[in-house]
């Protein structure tokens, strides 16, 4: 199966995207079971004759915003296909008045009058040399691998998201964006920009930077797009079809103290501190409003699963904090488990304790990791030694001696892939007094930088997110900028380097400051709970 | 994109059908190299849900779902051909498998029985890395697990899939 020069994983990528459907056999296969679906009585269906699947631009945002987005993308995206045809490579466009070109693939690209544009090739897609004036793009959804460019002289754009605007002048390049997400580079320098915001490049500082919703107002969509801006600056924070609870109750809890295991486990009996979910059923027992809000809003929404901690809950007074409560809530119908501790949650928040929450993005300081200077100073682990870190498990083991054969397994070095110990050196070395080391065993920087506990979030530029590392890294946490503030010793010295020499020196890494985005959950108002 | 929840039933399933059908097809076509199995996993998939209540887990995330029922289904079409082959006395499928004669269709059939024999994740994870060129950052986002447990699961999914590969062509080095 191999060929000599290939490695494995080359190898599931050239025979795994080898078969590609022809694309008119698979529209008649598609045609053909909507047809079968529509013979099964699931009611009369609009231009049956022919459903494509549509192109669905990537949205950053949530189910929350899902109705209009795609009620505003799609209808830019039918009206604006409807107006011109598809332009060629090469070709330098002028326009005197506003108009609508149509990408090869599928991206339209609104042109303010007096601009100018040529559509290059580029390796991986297409660009759109922006040579004078402004577009607003509203881009395709990209095949995996291909990517859609804005170029002007001062900033390269390239598209995560699906609708923006680019603008240039002599004096210099203004990026905004509309909705999505987009990456703007500029000498070398990414930044990552969210609806609402944007970026100017000058060498003129009088170059003006009007609020977003100002500069698309000569487009023919104008109202499209603010529409989609003030849904950004006020998301949606759950569908708008929610199911209800029946019936709710809430006391206050005295005399327990909420668990270790902040919420988790599911039916039963919860225990202080904790949440469970059974058919039709959530039950909480003894658990601040403040823990609430984190699985009911920063849980439920930020579905990359960082701790929550990235996502700081802001405003609120003490008690919600220090008051505990016990919720017993019993659903219409059998929604599903997220549903009940997300959507359906919120709900129960914000009318029994009058809750107003707002989730923002402020430009905040970071970390952004990057490899050093000098290179990476450890290497990826090769496949086959995850496997050989597996303790293998016998015929007919037991529980209780699967979870002795894992605890053994921690104890061997080196650990299974995966694991993660925080304290000292688990090398044998011993390491000096006042420093900190986080140890990761076959597993991605994710896990590595997740354990630092600095003062800001860390955003990994490195590339090498699918890779495994053994990674050992010891610093002084008196002279690294901790999350939490470390009380001072009286008898011993700070010791050892600060985190941003030593994980350069022991990882080839490096931290570099910067201004980034940050998700922030706002408690507006909140009350004591209504009586039940 | 997610699903737009809409009043009718009938309406839910139209929009989760246009927004998916391709998704649903191309992976069974990569699976399987045959257009007549992709057309029946994207009808019977899509029938099964006109029959029964719509899963909590489709209003969740319906790309997910749908993307794990064509990987399963698929897979077991995989299966069945796989045993049909070695039970020789049995009727050969009505649908034609990849030619034996061509040594790259061979090798994806070899590929995918192996990758059948994985656990239900680990295929999942693979297709859409390799078939569907999915970085780790979107098949987390997809399948809602964090990215350093879809990074393990590749890896580990490989070492796997490489043993098996090698166990069933009799290579035991």
């Amino acid at each position: 199966m191999k060929r000599s020069h290939e490695n494995f994983e080359e190898t599931l990528k050239r025979l795994m995207t080898r078969r590609n459907p022809a694309d008119a056999r698979m529209d008649a296969g598609i045609d053909k079971a909507w047809q079968q679906l529509n013979s099964e009585s699931i009611g009369p269906v609009p231009n049956a004759s022919r459903v494509h699947a549509v192109r669905s631009p990537r949205v950053f945002l949530k189910i929350g915003l899902a109705t209009a987005m795609m009620i505003a993308v799609m209808f830019g995206v039918v009206r604006w296909r409807g107006r011109a045809p598809e332009v060629p490579f090469g070709e330098t466009i002028r326009s005197n008045a506003n108009r609508v070109l149509t990408l090869k693939d599928g991206s339209a690209v609104e042109m303010r009058a007096a601009s100018e544009l040529r559509l290059e090739p580029a390796n991986d897609g297409i660009r759109i040399r922006l040579i004078v004036g402004s577009v607003i793009v509203n881009a395709a959804k990209q095949e995996p691998g291909r990517h859609l460019y804005v170029q002007t002289k001062d900033v390269s754009v390239s598209v995560v998201g699906t609708v923006f605007l680019v603008g240039t002048e002599k004096s210099g390049s203004h990026v905004a964006v509309i909705e999505g997400e987009v990456r703007v580079e500029q000498d070398g320098v990414e930044t990552k920009l969210l609806p609402g915001q944007q970026l100017t490049v000058t060498t003129n500082p009088a170059m003006p930077s009007p609020p977003v919703a100002e500069e698309v107002g000569w487009s023919g969509e104008a109202e499209t797009h603010v529409a989609m801006l003030q849904q950004a600056a006020a998301p949606q924070l759950r569908p708008q079809t929610t199911p209800k609870w029946e019936v709710t109750s809430i006391r206050q809890c005295t005399g327990d103290q909420p668990g270790n295991a902040r919420g988790g486990g599911n039916g039963g009996t919860a225990s202080a501190g904790a949440m469970g979910t059974s058919p039709g059923l959530l039950r909480v027992t003894c658990m601040p409003l403040k823990w609430l809000i984190e699985r009911a809003y920063v849980k439920y929404l930020e579905y990359d699963m960082k701790p929550t901690w990235f996502f700081p809950i802001t405003g609120g007074p003490e008690w919600i904090k220090t008051d505990l409560y016990t919720i017993m809530a019993k659903t219409e119908g059998l929604p599903s488990e997220q549903e009940m501790r997300g959507p359906m949650l919120q709900a129960l928040l914000e009318e029994r304790f009058n809750l107003k929450m707002k989730r923002e993005i402020r430009q905040e300081p970071v970390y952004e990791l990057r490899i050093a200077d000098g290179g990476l100073k450890m290497q990826p682990l090769k496949e086959e030694e995850c496997e050989a870190r597996e303790a293998k498990a016998p015929e007919g083991e037991t529980q209780a001696e699967r979870l002795d054969r894992m605890l053994k397994a921690l104890q061997r070095r080196p650990a299974p892939c995966g694991s993660q110990m925080i304290g000292g050196p688990q090398d044998g070395t011993k390491a000096p007094p006042r420093t900190r080391t986080v140890n990761v065993f076959g597993g991605p920087l994710d896990l590595l930088t997740r354990n630092l506990s600095l003062d800001r979030i860390i955003i990994d530029t490195t590339g090498l997110g699918d890779r495994l590392f053994d990674m050992q890294l010891t610093y002084s946490i008196d002279k690294s900028p901790m999350r939490e503030p470390q009380p001072v010793s009286a008898t011993e010295p700070p010791a050892g380097d600060s985190i941003f020499v030593a994980i350069e020196k022991q990882l080839g890494l490096k931290l570099v400051p910067l201004v980034g985005p940050r998700t922030y959950y706002t408690i507006e108002h909140v009350d004591r709970p209504t009586p039940n | 994109m997610s699903i737009v929840v809409m009043q009718e039933p009938a309406q839910q399933l139209e929009v989760v059908f246009r927004e998916h059908a391709r998704l649903v097809y191309r992976t069974a076509f990569g699976v399987t190299g045959s257009h007549e199995d992709a057309d029946d996993v994207l009808q019977t998939i899509f029938l099964r849900l006109i029959r029964q209540e719509f899963p909590p887990d489709l209003k969740n995330n319906p790309q997910a779902y749908l993307y794990r029922a064509a990987v399963n289904a698929s897979l077991n079409i995989m299966r069945r051909r796989h045993r049909e082959v070695l039970v020789g006395d049995a009727e050969p499928f009505e649908r034609p498998a990849p030619a034996e004669t061509d040594s790259e269709n061979s090798e994806l059939q070899r590929l995918y029985e192996g990758i059948a024999q994985l656990k239900p994740n680990a295929a999942q994870i693979l297709i859409l890395r390799y078939m569907h060129g999915k970085t780790s950052a979107e098949i987390a986002k997809m399948l809602g697990r964090s990215q350093g447990a879809i990074t393990l699961m590749l890896f580990r999914a490989r070492v796997r899939l490489k043993k098996l590969l090698r166990t069933n062509s009799g290579d035991t080095r």
